[in-house]
């Protein structure tokens, strides 16, 4: 027994996709950089497991990441400083590779990455990934800005990937001192999916895109709180219940004025050549 | 370094403390004492009477938990111990003794045991 390899292939034609819209450092045919949402110093993370000089086995980065070994850390490459961790080799996801696409492997069972405490100083906030559910038997966290304890009451966002068992949905909450849900449906598991999520409390704004199309939107009162520091699970509510089972390509969160569509959509285009979702 | 797995274990929570004392020393990584982090129950309610794990091996640790006897099982870990400059652990009997071991899906070895995940209340 030894160590798997990842299932599957992408389709020819999102090889193709990515071919075109890759290019090293991240720049797309039209010369779009995800660093450049981040030029004005707004904090957050960009988490690029294809780029494999940001991989690394253990937390303390003393061994490069492979292609089927386990990943103890993932540098953020935002220039934020807000590396991905995981110091337990039990909860450590996978690093896979399939046809030209790289994901991280979350088991279902115990595994997740957490960043250090991130400060947003600002209540507007997006996300981005490119992910694929194995299973929406049970449901599970993707992402949670903070421990679950107190999310709405000092704001932040997660994503349910599914949102209950059976469920073939994800569901974007989002906080600045009063929860807002918005539910994608229906979005069975098995298939990539570009995922974006935006919070405004200043104006009282969420939206919900999947695969570059908005699935909800609501201008339902997100509170006048705020967002607090806290620090980004990913894979597992609070690194202790509701595990994700699926595959990360990618993932992106900021914290910074609202972004244009053209930028949502060329962040979703990045997203979607990590992930081959459309 | 050569892993094996995923392997999943589970132990009771009375063994708890003494799993994650041995696995501080076993895991490569710094933290090794969060290995038994899945909660279970017969009845998926709280509190929880076991604890699982599913986790990628080093191969001698793996055969070390397999086929040695107690006393064996020490040695190796306080050879490891000494490798990593860890504190030992005083005794591996509990842990040994009381491990259920399995190579196939997690769940259902959870299943298999009698047990269900501890529901989130959240």
């Amino acid at each position: 027994m030894s160590v798997s390899i990842g299932e599957g292939s992408p389709s020819i034609n999102a090889v193709r996709r990515t071919v075109k819209r890759s290019r090293p450092g991240g720049l797309t045919m039209a010369g779009f950089s995800i660093l450049s949402i981040f030029a004005a110093s707004e904090k957050g993370i960009w988490l690029d497991p294809s780029d494999l000089s940001t991989v690394w086995q253990d937390s303390a980065r003393t061994i490069p990441g492979a292609v089927n070994s386990v990943v103890g850390c993932l540098d953020d490459k935002s220039g934020n400083g807000n590396n991905a961790t995981q110091g337990t080799t039990a909860n450590k996801p996978i690093l896979r590779q399939s046809g030209a696409l790289y994901y991280l492997e979350f088991d279902g069972v115990d595994d997740f990455l957490i960043t250090p405490t991130i400060t947003p100083g600002i209540n507007i906030a997006q996300f981005f990934a490119g992910i694929r559910k194995t299973t929406d038997v049970a449901r599970a966290m993707l992402v949670e800005f903070g421990p679950s304890a107190n999310l709405t009451a000092t704001g932040g966002f997660n994503v349910n990937a599914p949102s209950a068992n059976g469920a073939s949905n994800f569901v974007w909450t989002a906080s600045s001192g009063s929860a807002i849900a918005l539910t994608g449906t229906p979005f069975a598991a098995g298939t990539p999916y570009v995922l974006t999520g935006t919070l405004n409390g200043a104006v009282d704004s969420t939206v919900f895109r999947i695969n570059a199309a908005q699935v909800a939107i609501s201008a339902g009162d997100l509170g006048a709180a705020g967002i607090a520091a806290k620090a980004l699970y990913i894979g597992r509510r609070d690194g202790a219940t509701l595990p994700f089972s699926g595959r990360v390509y990618g993932l992106v969160a900021r914290f910074g004025a609202d972004l244009s569509a053209t930028q949502i959509t060329q962040m979703e285009s990045e997203m979607n050549s990590k992930a081959g979702a459309y | 370094m050569t892993y094996v797995g995923p392997i999943n274990m589970i132990v009771t929570e009375a063994v708890k403390k003494n799993a994650s004392d041995v696995f501080t020393i076993l895991d490569p990584d710094s933290g090794g004492s969060g290995t038994f982090s899945v909660a279970l129950s017969p009845s998926g309610a709280s509190n929880a009477t076991h604890w699982g794990t599913r986790t990628f091996l080093e191969e001698a640790t793996y055969t070390a938990l397999k086929n040695m006897s107690v006393t064996q099982f020490k040695a190796y870990v306080d050879q490891i111990a000494i490798q990593r400059g860890r504190n030992p652990v005083g005794s591996v009997t509990a842990f040994k003794n009381g491990v259920a071991l399995d190579e196939g899906a997690f769940w259902d070895f959870v299943t298999a045991q009698g047990l269900k995940p501890v529901q989130t209340s959240i």
